[in-house]
């Protein structure tokens, strides 16, 4: 018998998405501030407008859903995906304001990306748009790759058991710490601490690039926040491109790779757990992925003869590789290059890296590595299975932050999120194949919004067909929340109407 | 093997935890840098090969 | 640690590492990209008559104009990088180099441009760079167009010899939105009565 909803569940779902936008408006703050600082009056104004809808209609929803019920699974779940449409949409009135959009849709496509550390956009003229919105972008990417839901832990939910259901209801499920809102403030600790270190070594760079004092500074929180948070959104339309250093490159690299880990891998490493480091199933999933991924890119490169120096090879083929890997989605290369120099055979190793993804519990996408480790276990599993005498009981071991035993509900729960991804994947492509794009393009693009990577080979454009729009931002949605909030919602729809 | 010091709650003020933390940040980078240099590796041996 | 249950693993990717490289056994690498192209008219000479060039064409067609002098003119956007004696700089060739969104230009798509590398002398003529609160000078360059620059990590870039001013940019006048101003204010009233509300509501439920 499905239960129909009740008018207590939408009470708490209100109350938390309720919380959630009403952060969502604080965080504005930060851009309305740099605005104001740099005499950019009429995008203060919009930050302005922007911050009022999202504390009106948060405090209204707070007012009138106030209950004392704590959340169940379903409601984490609901939460979860539920309060990541309202932001999207709430929070694209600053970019529809700015007057750098098409369409309402284009703006809110430039949030979800934003959030989902994506990094594909829509936005027109990057280049002349205001610091103040270039700090929007960013830090939506810093919060989305955080977790709204972190950050909404951390400051505007107490720590009740109800509360860790939202936090698994966002994609992660990693306990730093006995209590949910010490894991936030750890995944907090960590991401400052390298805010902090990262800002300020790509700031020093920067101004030894050249650059001016201030704008290398904003430049390098800006990089740091779409690097760490595996974003890939820039201040510039030539992305990383703009800078033309190794330096600057190995950095930016350092700091998305590193972004890309597992906060409780950090945590653990941070906490005299070094070992962690080179046992740990995700790690050595991604140095073997990485590994092919950067062979097959090679190869298409040196086949086509593309790069003239072993540097130049390097410096492309491993930016890119990584970034697409990490699901970053920072290039150094223009999107058509893929298509015009690159070619498919390289073009393929990026898509495969992408669609991988990063570790679980980091800032990144893709169906995860340590999936990608799982399926490389159960298939030994498998057969060794195979070979041993039939009496024979085969036992796997894996190791994440502790060792643990293979076992059939981990590897069918793991297979069905990845088959999720594939479809996700697959579904993308076919509607852009209808659209008339080429297969290997549709993929490379599809996957790039499915795995929330962002790199683009150009069939991301304002021009692009509206549903295809849509089904990217669905994809993005889906691809971050990891599809278990995504059914609940669906599921929680299905039972209004058919419940009793 | 002494055993290592090792923390499970979140002290902020314990100044021990900061170095613990900052020789982990240089384990990290390092692990990249390794990453990096496979990459170097991968880019300098398959030319070669091709020729 | 590396040890002995590992080899299959290990074997495995080399094993599959050789099947990918094989075919590169016995390829000859052309010795400038596929720019080696016999056959196909390329455009301008190599003699140096440079050709003015979209930013676009030189993307989308990036093999075939490697090696040739171009002619590119863009607006100035973002700032001069010095480097030394020689300098970064970046053009946009797009449908905002005239106007851009925040004077009222209509949209239309993406920034498009080119990397510029090119003595620090020269940029100096430059006053104005492309930016929220202005308008940059559009610039005119002359000079070597690099689909994968040997000297630049393989960035595409165009090595200018000569740069000219083709139009001085200026400051843009931005008009105060008055009445979103005031939507703004009363937004935050509304959010203000509400937050009393909130407030009530919760000390009632308690």
């Amino acid at each position: 018998m499905i239960v129909q909803p009740r008018l207590t569940d939408f009470k708490i779902i209100g109350l938390y998405c309720g919380k959630i936008i009403i952060g969502l408006g604080l965080l504005m703050i930060v851009p309305l501030i740099v605005s104001l600082a740099f005499g950019e009056w009429n995008p203060a104004i919009d930050f302005l407008v922007g911050i009022g809808v999202c504390l009106a209609i948060g405090l209204f929803t707070e007012a009138f859903c106030q209950t004392t019920r704590d959340l169940t699974w379903a409601h984490g779940l609901l939460v979860a995906s539920f309060s990541w449409i309202l932001a999207t949409a709430i929070g694209a009135i600053p970019h529809w304001l700015s007057g750098h959009f098409g369409s309402y849709i284009d703006a809110m496509f430039d949030i979800m990306s934003g959030l989902s550390t994506t990094g594909l956009f829509l936005l027109q003229d990057l280049d002349h748009i205001s610091n103040g919105l270039n700090m929007w972008r960013h830090l939506l990417t810093y919060a989305g790759g955080q977790g709204i839901i972190v950050i909404a832990l951390t400051f505007l939910i107490r720590g009740t058991a109800g509360a860790y259901k939202v936090y698994v209801g966002e994609g992660k499920d990693e306990r730093l710490l006995p209590n949910v809102i010490q894991t936030a403030r750890a995944i907090w600790l960590i991401s400052l601490t390298y805010l902090v270190i990262g800002s300020i070594s790509l700031w020093a760079v920067g101004m030894n690039l050249g650059q001016s004092p201030v704008k290398a500074f904003f430049h390098a929180v800006w990089v740091f926040m779409g690097a760490w948070s595996t974003g890939g959104f820039a201040p510039q339309s030539y992305n990383i491109l703009y800078y033309h250093s190794l330096m600057f490159e190995v950095i930016c690299a350092v700091i998305f790779i590193l972004g890309s880990f597992n906060f409780a891998l950090h945590w653990a490493v941070w906490t005299g757990k070094k070992s962690e480091i080179r046992k740990n199933i995700e790690i050595i999933s991604f140095f073997v992925t990485m590994t092919v991924a950067m062979l097959i890119t090679t190869s298409g490169l040196v086949k086509l003869g593309v790069y003239p120096n072993v540097l130049s090879v390097f410096r492309k083929m491993f930016f890119q590789v990584a970034s697409g890997h990490t699901t970053t989605g920072f290039s150094t290369i223009y999107s058509r290059t893929f298509i015009v120099q690159w070619g498919p055979l390289a073009m393929l190793g990026v898509t495969l890296a992408m669609a991988i993804g990063a570790s679980a519990c980091s800032t990144g996408g893709g169906f995860k590595g340590i999936r990608m480790g799982l399926i490389f276990k159960s298939i030994r599993q498998a057969v060794r299975r195979l070979i041993s005498p039939e009496s024979a009981y085969v036992v796997q071991k894996w190791h994440h932050i502790t060792t643990r035993i293979l076992d059939e509900p981990t590897t069918y729960s793991v297979m069905m999120i990845v088959i999720f991804y594939i479809m996700t994947y697959a579904v993308g492509t076919i509607v852009g194949v209808f659209y008339g794009y080429e297969p290997v393009q549709a993929l490379f693009e599809s996957v790039s919004a499915g795995s929330n990577t962002g790199l683009s080979c150009g069939v991301t454009s304002p021009a692009m067909p509206v549903l295809m729009k849509i089904v990217y931002i669905i994809e993005m949605w889906a691809g971050r929340l990891e599809f278990m909030s995504l059914f609940a919602l669906g599921g929680y729809i299905m039972a209004l109407f058919r419940g009793r | 093997m002494p055993a290592k010091f090792r923390v499970n709650h979140l002290d902020l003020k314990d100044l021990r935890n900061y170095r613990l933390y900052l020789s982990g940040i240089l384990v990290e980078v390092l692990a990249v840098l390794l990453l990096m240099g496979i990459g170097f590796l991968i880019a300098w041996i398959v030319p070669w090969i091709g020729r | 640690m590396i040890r002995l249950k590992h080899i299959p693993e290990i074997l495995l990717t080399l094993g599959f590492s050789a099947f990918l490289v094989c075919p590169m056994m016995g390829t000859q690498i052309p010795a400038q990209g596929s720019a080696a192209q016999s056959g196909q008219t390329v455009e301008p000479s190599t003699a140096s008559v440079p050709t003015e060039v979209t930013s676009s064409k030189l993307v989308e067609e990036a093999n075939k104009w490697n090696g040739h002098k171009i002619i590119f003119i863009g607006e100035a956007i973002g700032e001069d990088m010095v480097r030394g004696e020689k300098c970064w700089i970046h053009l946009n060739e797009d449908a905002y180099m005239w106007k851009n969104i925040e004077e009222g230009a209509k949209l239309g798509g993406y920034n498009s441009g080119h990397a510029i590398w090119v003595d620090a002398d020269l940029v100096k003529k430059i006053t104005y760079y492309g930016d929220y609160l202005h308008e940059g000078d559009i610039v005119k360059v002359i000079g070597t167009f690099n689909s994968v620059c040997r000297e630049h990590g393989g960035d595409m870039d165009i090595h200018a010899d000569t740069l000219e001013i083709v139009r001085i940019g200026h400051p843009i006048e931005h008009i105060i939105n008055s009445k979103r101003a005031l939507l703004g204010g009363v937004l935050l009233i509304v959010a203000g009565i509400l937050f009393w509300v909130r407030r009530i509501a919760i000390l009632r439920r308690t």
